[in-house]
């Protein structure tokens, strides 16, 4: 049974076609990158499974549920969550601030009026808990949107992780990082996978990062799945060298 | 702000508060103008309990304010002398209709969720207006008064002497008050503080968002009709511009003035305003033309308020 | 009964008509500007008040001429200095400036044309009635209808078949691109204010001929102008067109069976479009975000 299951999937936009037909699976525990170049859908594709528009074709299913008409929030309550291409964190709140939230949400705390000392404590234990794997600790308390763009991303990343997520879908997470950036980026990243064993799908532009990180790559263009298949299957792959250098290729 | 600073701050507004009916005529004021600063001032953080702290513009909320005053008008005018049970009975109704148009409005965002209070607000007004038969019209309702509190052991005078109505007000305000900064201060209320931050990242961190934002109206608009009640008990009478869309105007401009990211600023803000309308309307004829302009310098000029202004000065 | 009923339907028509011409001014600005304008009744106002004073010069025809570009002007410099500095910032603020300068404008055209209710002068061969039977069809009524129809198809021809209606159509749309194309995006937001504040001008004029004048004319159209544009959908401006008609003709329709009603219609429009479709009956998806 796989963890997500996207079946025959397709996104219009009037007459533009931003995802044709695509079908994927995602196992428990895998890393899978989504490649492909610009234009390809890839993002429409992750915004169709967390659910921020509808598929205009096709179903989605979630541990063998079909989530296709769920909106977001009952989809991250059931253990998908996600990051965007543009970092989405709550830049005038702390990064104790920015964890607290999603942990509070997640011990279902997220509509009462009070808390005990007790359940007080336990929250912030996790939210230091969830700062030092991270290495996020000595900056607790500064306003994220005043941090650098890779404490921001990791913050980001930290907040999804904190909802206990069954997968996690990171949408460029590198994005205009320089290499210490990406290289500690794609650190953690790793080393979350491990110790969270989550399935991760990652969109991701950086060869190194991909090779780095992933089980499985699938590669989009126009909108399709042009190919699908281990790192070195994908490297190897004419199709894929001609989508990304050109038709003339 | 620290919270050495938060606290001090709240001892003094508290010490403040808990003296003014003794210190007020002494800088040229009156007791019921306290009791109209305390009033104006709850009306003014509950409408930031939605728009400063969860990011909500509501420019509506003169129709709970009204509906609380109506409310507590007919039935101590029809129903029963009671101002307790009138006072419950305005933020019944205040609140119900709150639940009511939340439901209805909560798909819609910014200017047109703006829009739409506005016209909202609009309804109840023209109610009140056209149904002079129950609410007396354009002339408000009249022919009723705040009676005494019979606490069995007691009777508190709060008709007849000033200082013991303040003290009722500051006594239902600071209820209303701690309420609301225990919510805000609670798990729910940093969801809504999420909310303002960024609704997309709160949608999907697993945060209900239109389920969210109907409670922080709902309670926002209940603590509004409480104000509403407290209002026309002071005057004795219900006016029906107190439904009118400048009276929401006004509520708005108190909250920014006092700045809407603070707790205590629009309470600070609707004092300023208190005083100045007073000041002006008893100088001139044309203190609309001074409202409206005191609006745009405050909008241009002063957008962070009081509070603004403060932090500026302790962080530089 | 069908007398009465064909009498209040035209009259909704026409009254229906009038909110159009206001809703569509406001939305206007609003779409491409994100600004709710307040103040738009003040600019009616202060629209009629400039023809009633510019008649005696230049008559009734000049008077209906000039009063919308002289109004609009206003609006213009308005723009210019008030609202401008605020579009980068939270829609609060500019909400709250127009709602300062409504007050300002109230004030003014009070201080300078007397609180009093003026009445305003229309020729005497508009004024009469078509014929006996149709007794509710008199000349100014029909003319009134006659202008708004001029009036809207015109905005929609500028709309449509214009340089400047193309560059506004596609900032309602996507305002980044378009300045990124190379159009001065201030001055298009400044004339399509101005553009919105002629029609509130326009309405001005023909409702001082039909309601008389005072310097509460405004307040009393701005409410039904906010419904028109909430029932029509939000971002269309068929919409509000159609919206402002519906509710015309809805309170025009309501006066026959419950005159007390009368006002109440509209609003419960509004509610029952809400519930319904929140985006109005020709709103764009994804633009109440």
């Amino acid at each position: 049974m796989s963890l997500l299951d996207v079946r025959d999937v397709s996104r219009h936009f009037g007459s533009l076609i931003a995802v044709d037909h695509v079908s994927l699976a995602v196992e428990p525990g895998e890393l899978r990158a989504v490649i492909g170049p610009n234009g390809a859908g890839k993002t429409t594709f992750f915004n169709l499974i967390s659910g921020f528009f509808p598929p205009t074709r096709g179903r989605i299913f979630f541990d063998d549920r079909d989530i296709t008409d769920l909106p977001p929030h009952r989809r991250v309550t059931m253990g998908m969550a996600r990051t965007f291409q543009i970092t989405e964190i709550f830049p005038e709140l702390t990064i104790r601030e920015n964890l607290r939230i999603p942990v509070e949400v997640q011990a279902g705390f997220r509509l009462r009026p009070w808390l005990s000392q007790a359940a007080d404590r336990k929250i912030c234990a996790r939210v230091t808990e969830l700062m030092e794997m991270s290495g996020l600790s000595d900056r607790a308390d500064r306003l994220v949107g005043e941090l650098p763009h890779g404490d921001q991303r990791a913050t980001e990343i930290m907040m999804s992780i904190a909802l206990k997520p069954r997968l996690l879908l990171l949408d460029e997470p590198t994005a205009g990082m320089g290499d210490q950036e990406t290289y500690d980026i794609t650190t953690l990243i790793r080393r979350l996978h491990k110790s969270e064993r989550l399935a991760i799908v990652l969109i991701e532009h950086d060869m190194r990062v991909i090779f780095h990180l992933a089980d499985r790559i699938t590669v989009l263009a126009e909108g399709a799945v042009l190919a699908e298949g281990t790192p070195n299957q994908i490297a190897a792959d004419e199709r894929v060298q001609a989508a990304y250098l050109g038709k003339a290729a | 702000m620290n919270g050495i600073n938060r606290t001090t701050t709240s001892a003094l507004i508290w010490l403040v508060l808990l003296t003014m009916p003794y210190w007020m005529g002494a800088v040229g004021g009156y007791t019921e103008l306290a009791s109209r600063v305390l009033v104006l001032g709850l009306a003014a953080m509950a409408l930031n309990f939605l728009l400063g702290f969860t990011g909500v513009l509501s420019f509506g909320h003169a129709a709970y304010f009204g509906l609380g005053a109506y409310g507590v008008g007919m039935v101590l005018k029809y129903l029963v002398p009671s101002t307790p049970l009138a006072i419950v009975a305005g933020v019944a109704v205040g609140t119900l209709a709150a639940m009511i148009i939340g439901a209805l409005i909560v798909k819609l965002r910014g200017v047109y969720f703006a829009m739409v209070t506005i016209a909202f607000g609009q309804v109840f007004f023209f109610i009140a207006f056209r149904w002079n038969s129950v609410t007396g019209g354009d002339d408000g309702l009249t022919g009723w008064k705040r009676q005494p509190l019979d606490l069995g052991f007691t009777t508190i005078d709060i008709l007849g002497n000033d200082k013991a109505f303040y003290y009722f007000v500051l006594v239902l305000f600071a209820l209303a008050v701690a309420c609301m900064a225990l919510l805000l201060r609670s798990p729910f209320g940093r969801t809504l503080l999420a909310i303002r931050e960024n609704e997309r990242r709160a949608r999907f961190l697993g945060i209900p968002v239109e389920q969210h934002i109907w409670l922080s109206f709902v309670i926002s608009c209940m603590f509004v009709a409480l104000a509403g009640t407290l209002y026309a008990l002071l005057n004795n009478f219900t006016d029906p511009r107190a439904l009118r869309w400048d009276q929401s105007g006004n509520f708005v401009i108190m909250a920014v003035l006092g700045g809407m990211r603070s707790f205590w600023g629009p309470l600070v803000g609707a004092a300023i305003f208190v005083v100045l309308q007073d000041y002006v309307s008893s100088q001139t004829a044309n203190w609309m033309s001074f409202i409206g302009m005191f609006f745009i310098l405050v909008v241009l000029f002063f957008p962070r308020g009081v509070a603004g202004i403060l932090r500026r000065r302790t962080t530089s | 009964m069908t007398q009465l009923l064909l009498f209040n339907l035209f009259n909704g028509l026409i009254v229906g008509a009038f909110y159009a011409l206001m809703a569509l001014g406001l939305s206007l600005i609003l779409n491409l500007s994100g600004v709710i304008n307040f103040a738009h009744g003040g600019f009616l106002a202060l629209g009629a008040y400039i023809a009633y004073t510019l008649i005696p010069y230049v008559g009734f025809w000049g008077g209906l001429l000039l009063a919308p570009f002289l109004t609009a002007g206003l609006g213009l410099v308005v723009e210019r200095l008030l609202i401008r500095r605020l579009y980068g910032r939270d829609p609060l603020y500019s909400l709250l400036l127009t709602f300062g300068l409504a007050y300002v404008l109230e004030d003014v055209t009070r201080v300078i044309w007397g609180a009093q209710s003026v009445p305003y002068p229309i020729p005497a061969w508009l004024a009469s009635p078509l014929s006996h039977d149709l007794f509710f069809l008199t000349g100014y009524r029909l003319f009134m209808v006659a202008l708004v129809a001029i009036a809207v198809g015109g905005l929609f021809f500028i709309l449509n078949r214009t340089r400047l209606g193309m560059r506004i159509r596609a900032g309602t749309l996507d305002l980044e691109t378009v300045s990124v194309l190379g159009v001065n995006v201030r001055i298009l937001r400044n004339l399509n204010f101005g553009l919105g504040i002629y029609l509130a001008g326009l309405a001005g004029v023909l409702a001082a001929g039909m309601l008389g004048l005072q310097p509460t004319i405004g307040t009393s159209l701005i409410m039904p102008s906010f419904v028109a544009i909430i029932v029509g959908g939000l971002g269309s401006l068929p919409g509000t067109l159609l919206g402002g008609l519906l509710i015309g003709v809805a309170s025009g329709i309501t006066t026959v069976f419950f005159p007390s009603a009368t006002e109440a219609v509209i609003y419960v429009m509004m509610g029952v479009v809400l519930l319904v479709r929140p985006r109005g009956l020709l709103g764009e998806e994804g633009r109440i975000q």
